[in-house]
């Protein structure tokens, strides 16, 4: 892979990012020359990382695995929030339990870029038109985030224009090999296969763009795998048999047992296969970075459902 | 517990020496680093896919245990001696022996974000043990990492609000405290204060009272409500069990709750109003015996009370509040019934399982009768064992559960 410098670059940008977050070290942050970006997602974290190479101190909010529905900020990351020269974030809701402080960030009218004023919002299929955050999940829509990203990053403060362009350049062509990639390799699944079984919300924008239908099911409980009747497993049974795909793509704490339970009680044989959905992992743990978690996903759904 | 993040932590830190910033003093005061907020990431506790639904069981020695209703693996919990009532607000457990209750983090919980949850798998540990004298009447909160719990002792009318913050690090302490005139009444959390009870003297009725996040009384912001048993947390605001009806408290602004009763028909004699509150957690449809001729189901979301299974002796009852709105309940012959109140009807009856416990006083007396979203669980004492409910399939009895430790008192947690 041609990223692996990047990689061992990110880490440790990763860990002087957190480690920023002690206390003490805010006053050398503001010491620094360097301008200050604070990130709200892993994921963004790395696209940014990527962009401003060592011109720039990224702060990632959000550590590794981490849901970011869920995830909430301390007193130390607001302040740094408050005094970054420029905060990212993915909008459309998804920064739930920050949203408070992003809108503090606002009213002070601080620097801040907001991924989801970049590209053509999808609505949450089976919603009443909410909109969908998950934008990373189409590469094609992480370039133009990428390209506004850019415009926004060459004003800020100590950043090389040249040096900038370069490595936005740079990242830009691997972001459209990962898309030739993505379209390569899908295209290896029947047309008729191409659909994603799921319990994640994430997947629709990548639905969108490489012609995969997503059917929404609900996963049966773990404790009632134990002794399933057919009402625990009909949801999940008749979106198996409706769209007779192979494999399914769902979150489960045991995807064996479930696995057993649908060939026991439904008479659904079914591969269970696990995707990256919203947060990097820790390094070297399989999706440390925007690219290979994007990698990995492809190859497992197309492994799971082109036979 | 917290080894794993200690150890990461440390990793960060010696980055912060590589970096430079060694000069700073604080920079050793680790926990300050990656702090977490009131819930979300919770240091220590790992996310989980699924609730990690466990049943605790505690026998007549007080040993404690739980099961692992996903994998059914059993861990073990610290002793709880002498319980005479053992309750849950869904992750901590409250053992009260009558002088006092002693508290065990059971470390599984779900939280609930409004139109989503997350769910969390930490370490069990012992929290404490609170002094009282007599029973304690126990209401938790809607969240197990943020807010209050209410404990409250009729016997002396002392109060104890508990926050729960502090629970979660293991420690016993107090948001604040009450002193009311022993009478039977209850202290329970709602948003940032609490609800207390007051029983009716020469100048008042008896009412309850919201106390704000100091305990201090707030303007106007009561209800009349005699004797209230029992409370419970829904979706759609507080219910309180009193002798006029289910009162519902709920805040629209913070600080000022409104109250709306929703009364008992006409004609309820004193044996048939509710005792105990009991439904899955956070759902707005609660349900509670009345008295041996059927159950009331109370809707706190549309405010309605329903009377159902008039000609059935029920023993236990609780609400599930799902889509067939179905109520689970134990007959006085030791069966389970299922009844649906969308169907208005019994949708399924299970053979006699807990005829023998239903038939001994004491076994009867530990009893409990608890639902999740799927299953509902019962422990029968005289039998050893703990019954697993499909409600959704007719009162099937999915599993026969035998856990360790003799299911003597059962309750379940990681929801």
């Amino acid at each position: 892979m041609s990223n692996n410098i990047r990689h061992s670059g990110k880490a440790l940008a990763l860990l002087l990012g957190v480690s920023l977050l002690l206390t003490g070290c805010i006053g050398t942050a503001q010491q620094d020359e360097k301008p200050s970006i604070v990130v709200t997602t892993n994921i963004l974290g790395n696209v940014v990382q990527n962009l401003v190479g060592d011109q720039a101190q990224v702060h990632t909010l959000m550590p590794p695995n981490v849901d970011p529905h869920s995830f909430e900020i301390s007193a130390q990351q607001a302040a740094l929030l408050h005094d970054s020269d420029l905060v990212v974030s993915n909008g459309l809701n998804l920064e739930e339990g920050q949203q408070h402080q992003l809108d503090a960030v606002d009213e002070a009218e601080n620097n801040h870029f907001v991924a989801s004023d970049h590209f053509e919002v999808l609505e949450v299929a089976g919603s009443n038109g909410a909109a969908d955050p998950h934008f990373w999940t189409d590469p094609a829509k992480m370039i133009q985030v990428v390209d506004a990203l850019h415009q926004q990053l060459k004003d800020l403060p100590g950043i090389s224009a040249e040096q900038l362009a370069s490595d936005t350049q740079g990242y830009r062509a691997e972001l459209t090999e990962l898309e030739q990639q993505m379209t390569a390799s899908f295209a290896q699944i029947p047309e008729q296969s191409r659909a994603l079984v799921t319990n994640h919300h994430v997947f629709g924008y990548l639905a969108e763009r490489f012609g995969f239908k997503t059917i929404g099911a609900v996963i049966p409980s773990g404790t009632t795998l134990a002794s399933p009747s057919a009402a625990d497993l009909a949801s999940l049974a008749e979106a198996i048999r409706s769209s007779k795909v192979p494999a399914i793509f769902v979150e489960s704490a045991q995807p064996d047992k479930l696995a057993r339970a649908l060939a026991d009680e439904a008479q659904v044989e079914v591969q269970i296969v696990e995707l990256y959905s919203e947060s990097l992992t820790p390094p070297h743990q399989g999706a440390d970075s925007y690219l290979q978690m994007m990698q990995v996903n492809t190859e497992r759904i197309t492994h799971a459902l082109r036979n | 517990m917290k080894a794993q993040s200690y150890s990461l932590t440390a990793v960060l830190l010696s980055a912060v020496l590589l970096a430079g910033c060694a000069a700073s003093p604080s920079a050793t005061n680790d926990d300050s680093a990656v702090e977490p907020a009131d819930h979300g990431a919770v240091e220590g506790a790992q996310e989980m896919p699924e609730a990690p639904l466990h049943l605790v069981t505690v026998d007549a020695s007080g040993t404690s245990g739980m099961l692992d209703l996903l994998t059914d693996e059993e861990t073990e919990l610290s002793e709880l001696k002498n319980i005479q009532n053992l309750q849950t607000e869904g992750r901590y457990l409250f053992a009260d022996t009558g002088a006092g209750v002693d508290i065990v983090d059971s470390g599984m919980w779900s939280w609930n974000h409004t139109d989503h949850f997350h769910y969390y798998r930490g370490t069990p540990q012992t929290v404490g043990h609170l002094d009282g004298e007599g029973p304690a009447q126990i209401i938790g909160g809607p969240l197990s990492t943020a807010g209050s719990t209410g404990v409250y002792f009729p016997k002396t009318g002392r109060g104890i609000l508990l926050k729960n913050s502090e629970l979660a690090k293991g420690n016993v302490s107090e948001q604040f405290t009450t002193q009311a005139s022993p009478h039977q009444g209850l202290l329970t959390p709602l948003g940032e204060g609490a609800i207390t009870s007051e029983a009716k003297s020469e100048t008042a009725p008896a009412q309850v009272q919201y106390l704000d996040a100091e305990g201090h009384p707030v303007d106007g912001a009561n209800a009349p409500c005699a004797n209230p048993s029992d409370a419970t947390q829904t979706a759609a605001g507080l219910a309180i069990a009193c002798e006029e009806g289910i009162l519902v408290a709920n805040e629209e602004q913070p600080g000022h709750p409104e109250f709306e009763l929703v009364k008992y028909p006409q004609g309820t004699t004193a044996d048939e109003r509710v005792d105990q509150l009991e439904h899955r957690k956070a759902r707005p449809v609660v349900a509670g015996l009345a008295g041996e001729r059927g159950a009331w189901v109370i809707n706190t979301r549309d405010l309605s009370m329903n009377r159902i299974m008039e000609d059935q002796n029920l023993l236990k009852v609780t609400a599930v509040g799902d889509k067939d709105g179905n109520v689970v309940a134990v007959d006085a012959s030791g069966r389970v019934l299922v009844y649906s109140t969308e169907a208005g009807k019994t949708t399924g009856v299970s053979k006699p399982v807990l005829q023998e416990t239903v038939k001994n006083p004491q076994a009867l007396a530990s009893t409990n009768l608890v639902v999740d979203a799927q299953r509902a669980y019962v422990n029968a004492p005289a039998q050893k064992r703990v019954f697993e409910i499909d409600f959704a399939d007719s009162a099937r009895i999915a599993r026969t559960l035998s856990p360790q430790i003799d299911p003597t008192w059962m309750t379940q947690v990681g929801n």
